[in-house]
């Protein structure tokens, strides 16, 4: 089901929230790898540090996310007893996410560069 | 006090309030409905779950122990609408799922079933109809499958409903997440029709009900089908041993002479009436005719004891095939036979008798070429009155018709046709000539052949003798009780029959027999 979205397929009708979501999804991919890459930790953490940087509403959103990345071979956990509850994942970022997450970096930055390059001809409103 | 519920959730034992059980559900339910089937589906509902149970427990303490609607609605708001999840895929809701299963009880029959699934899949209902009757006739729980769709199906009454039903075209593509879909919301709205009390008390006792009564229907459409195979079997065995029991049959002589008696059997001496082409021809056509039949029989109550293959219909139609062709060769057999007997003429003799002036003349049977069997009833043999018989060489011995009639003149006169039936006018004529019939006058003794014979090599065409004994006016002709079995025509002033004439002397009158006197 999860495939790479073919944006053809509904050209016509462009939603704000639909854009909004595309920006958003490669730019979580990121910030994940990024939160992961300081520490090892689990599901709360990132969520706590995602919600209050006010990059995602629903926690739900969180694990497909993760399970994707994942299976992609960019994350791996391990559990680990917690004190109350269930026992807890905790991802870490394996070889190949850290590369990955450099070139994200570097790809970032030139975004954003571009972006505000292009932002600072425009004739604020 | 509140009713609660113990749940494990995630390996964690909850206690939650009745009601805020139900939202969880439905909110699992959800997101079930929503990861299922994925490539790491299940994984992420762990996910979720297992989160979902962190958080319940950072919400309880000793002074609070039961998870509450509030606590759930609290937890599964901050974990989402499956719908509000940011995905790699576009999502689609916005578009809606193009079409809906409802029951359409408008243009139903029943409950709406069929012909909302036809306006699901775009078929004529009628379809549905047949599929689902069909299937029901072979498999019996069909019908339940049916009742649970009438009951688990919603009812499309609204106009958006109706939309939704009939909808827009469904694309291959679609269908695959359409049946997921659909599954989910079947399962899910049974689940919560599973857990109203309303279902506990009654439903469950009807859902009993409606798998007893499709059990039982299917039973007893198998048992009488059983039965029904049963009872074709026995009839099949009945009809063998009878048919086997035939052939040892006398009557009067055996059908085949099994037991080798030495009385000719019915085939043998048939064997004279058709030739031997037609007799085998014959046998074989009329064995098919009976053995397939009771084979069919047979078969069928076999296949409907252990189930009817492909092959089968094959077996029956060849079966039928071989019959009607046999049916055709009897029928051809005996139209071929028939044409042996279609002319039928005589020979006729007349002589006048020397009887040396004598006033009475004494009829006399020769019964010295007497057959060893009698012939009473051979059906085939007993279109004329004639006393026939047969010896064990299947020669056929016929006797004489004799009749007694008024001379022209004043002398004994004596007629003696021979008939015979076949084919052609020349051969009936020659087959007559050919019957060997004895009598000769002595004194004034008129002795006749009690019988003519026919060999058992030549062919029996229904030959016949027929004796007119002429009897000159005012002159008498004495007859033995013997003779009288062989007599046809005798008008008489008695106005006797056959039996009653012998043993008496008759004088001829100006018209007809006189009794003159009895023998003693």
């Amino acid at each position: 089901m999860s495939r790479i979205t073919s944006t053809a397929k509904k050209a016509p009708a462009m939603k704000i929230e639909n854009s909004k979501a595309q920006m958003k999804k490669g730019v979580l991919e990121y910030c994940i790898l990024a939160i992961i890459s300081r520490k090892d930790c689990y599901v709360s953490e990132i969520i706590h540090e995602l919600k209050e940087a006010k990059m995602i509403v629903v926690e739900g959103t969180l694990y497909p996310l993760l399970t994707r990345l994942k299976n992609a071979g960019l994350l791996s956990y391990r559990w680990e007893e917690s004190r109350q509850g269930p026992p807890r994942k905790y991802y870490t970022l394996t070889e190949t996410g850290t590369k990955y997450l450099d070139e994200m970096d570097e790809s970032w930055k030139e975004l954003v560069e571009a972006v505000e390059w292009i932002n600072q001809k425009r004739t604020p409103h | 006090m509140k009713k609660t519920i113990k749940i494990n959730l995630s390996g964690i034992i909850f206690h939650i309030d009745e009601d805020a059980y139900e939202r969880l559900n439905d909110y699992l339910d959800k997101i079930h409905g929503h990861f299922k089937g994925r490539e790491g589906g299940d994984e992420i509902i762990n996910d979720i779950e297992m989160r979902m149970a962190e958080l319940f427990q950072a919400r309880l303490s000793d002074h609070k122990q039961v998870l509450s609607l509030a606590d759930v609605e609290e937890v599964s708001k901050n974990m989402g609408d499956p719908k509000d999840f940011i995905e790699e895929e576009e999502k689609t809701e916005s578009a809606g799922r193009s079409r809906k299963l409802y029951r359409d009880p408008e243009h139903g029959i029943l409950g709406g079933v069929a012909s909302g699934m036809g306006a699901y899949l775009n078929v004529d209902p009628v379809w549905i109809r047949l599929i689902f009757v069909l299937l029901m006739l072979g498999y019996g729980f069909i019908a339940l499958v049916y009742l649970l769709l009438w009951l688990f199906v919603p009812k499309a009454t609204t106009y958006k409903q109706k939309l939704e039903m009939r909808g827009e075209n469904i694309t291959i593509s679609h269908i695959e997440q359409r049946v997921k879909e659909e599954y989910d919301e079947v399962r899910s709205s049974v689940r919560k029709y599973q857990r109203s009390e309303q279902y506990k008390n009654m439903t469950r006792g009807l859902n009993e009900i409606f798998m007893f009564l499709g059990r039982i229907l299917k039973g007893a459409f198998q048992v009488i089908l059983i039965l029904i195979g049963a009872a074709l079997i026995i009839t099949g065995i009945s009809i063998i041993l009878g048919l086997f029991g035939a052939t040892f049959i006398h009557w009067p002589f055996p059908v085949f002479d099994v037991f080798g008696s030495g009385e000719p059997s019915l085939t043998f001496l048939a064997s004279s009436l058709v030739g031997n082409t037609s007799m085998i021809l014959m046998g074989v056509a009329v064995a098919l005719l009976l053995v397939i039949p009771v084979f069919v029989v047979l078969y069928t109550g076999i296949k409907l004891l252990t189930g009817f293959g492909r092959k089968d219909k094959g077996i029956l139609l060849a079966g039928l095939v071989v019959w009607l062709v046999a049916l055709a060769l009897a029928g051809g057999t005996v139209v071929w036979q028939v044409r042996d007997f279609s002319v039928r003429t005589y020979t006729s003799q007349e002589t006048i008798l020397e009887t040396s002036e004598a006033e009475t003349m004494l009829l006399d049977i020769n019964e010295s070429a007497d057959p060893a069997y009698y012939v009473d009833d051979l059906p085939f043999l007993d279109d004329q009155e004639e006393l026939k018989g047969t010896d064990k060489a299947g020669n056929l011995y016929i006797g004489p018709r004799i009749n007694i009639l008024k001379s022209p003149d004043d002398a004994y006169r004596l007629t003696i046709k021979k008939w015979s039936r076949g084919p052609s006018l020349r051969q009936a004529a020659r087959l007559a000539e050919s019957i060997r019939y004895k009598w000769n006058i002595q004194d004034s003794t008129l002795m006749l052949d009690s019988h003519f014979r026919i060999e058992h090599s030549s062919p029996y065409r229904i030959q016949q003798v027929t004796v007119s004994v002429y009897v000159p006016e005012g002159k008498r002709i004495a007859i033995p009780a013997e003779a009288e079995q062989y007599l046809g025509r005798a008008r008489n002033d008695q106005n006797l029959w056959r039996y009653e004439i012998g043993g008496k002397i008759w004088e001829m009158n100006k018209e007809e027999l006189t009794l003159y006197k009895k023998l003693n």
